[in-house]
């Protein structure tokens, strides 16, 4: 019963990413490309819940769902009056686009065939809690250094977009 | 396993109920009103003023910094989740990385503050 469930919800996120996935790629509009990015996104974080990483998926909602695509519309929105005609399909850049699309493809291919896929058996319910206890302890440091990645971050951007005003 | 389904069904449950009120809402207000639509109705609504140019204009750069603040404290705001489980057990060693960790952060809010880029104009 409980391995049907996850099935049946495994292909509908499945379909849910791959639809949105091709809608993204054919939609010609940047901002509807964008809104089928979150779909994407989104339905990527539901696998993660049938994956039993639920905090994962709260991070790919928050981060990536929530934060990126708010980054992303934004530069849409700033760059708007450059790109106001609709993305064209065909350009004269389809062929390039198409060599450099299908070696993305064969290099994910040969990637996916090289790994090895072994299955992790043992506790998988206090997940969080075990990262908590290596962030918190063994890579304290890194998590501080973290902190002050984000400051250089922001500090940067201010000054670019005051700059920027000037 | 199953008390994990049980999770993922009561999740379920609550975003049904969640769609099923929003379409109920929508629904009976599209079902019970009337619509008379005119140029003039269906225009943006700008404060009563007439509407001028295109909704899609191109935007000040300064507003980029809210978009990157936001996500800034949101990656902050996800270390805080292994945090609290582990600060009953390692009190007050993970009070303080923490305070640091945010203290760092708050020096780039007071910047931006003190800069002016908080300001909405």
């Amino acid at each position: 019963m409980a391995e049907g469930v996850f099935q049946v919800a495994f292909y509908l996120f499945s379909t849910l990413i791959i639809g949105s996935a091709l809608m993204m790629v054919i939609s010609r509009s940047l901002f509807y490309n964008a809104l089928f990015l979150l779909v994407v996104l989104l339905g990527t974080a539901g696998i993660y819940v049938l994956l039993n990483a639920e905090f994962l998926a709260a991070m790919q909602i928050f981060v990536y769902a929530g934060a990126l695509t708010v980054l992303l519309l934004f530069v849409i929105m700033l760059t708007t009056g450059r790109f106001k005609k609709e993305a064209k399909i065909f350009h004269s850049q389809s062929v390039v686009g198409f060599i450099v699309a299908i070696s993305l493809l064969f290099l994910s291919l040969f990637s996916l065939n090289l790994t090895s896929w072994k299955i992790v058996v043992g506790e998988t319910s206090h997940t969080l809690q075990n990262l908590a206890n290596f962030l918190f302890t063994q890579y304290a440091l890194p998590f501080e250094i973290a902190s002050l990645v984000l400051l250089v971050a922001l500090i940067g951007a201010i000054w670019l977009a005051r700059r920027e005003e000037e | 396993m199953e008390f994990y389904l049980l999770d993922v069904l009561l999740v379920l449950i609550f975003s049904g109920i969640g769609i099923i009120l929003i379409a109920l809402i929508f629904g009976l207000s599209k079902l019970i009103s009337t619509a008379k639509p005119s140029e003039v109705k269906e225009s943006t609504y700008e404060c009563g003023n007439v509407p001028i140019g295109e909704s899609w204009i191109q935007f000040r750069v300064r507003y980029y910094i809210f978009a990157l603040l936001f996500v800034i404290l949101d990656i902050e705001m996800i270390f805080l989740f292994p945090w609290a489980i582990v600060f009953q057990r390692m009190g007050l060693f993970a009070l303080i990385e923490m305070a640091i960790f945010v203290g760092l952060l708050v020096v780039g809010l007071v910047y931006a503050w003190r800069k002016g880029a908080l300001k909405w104009v």
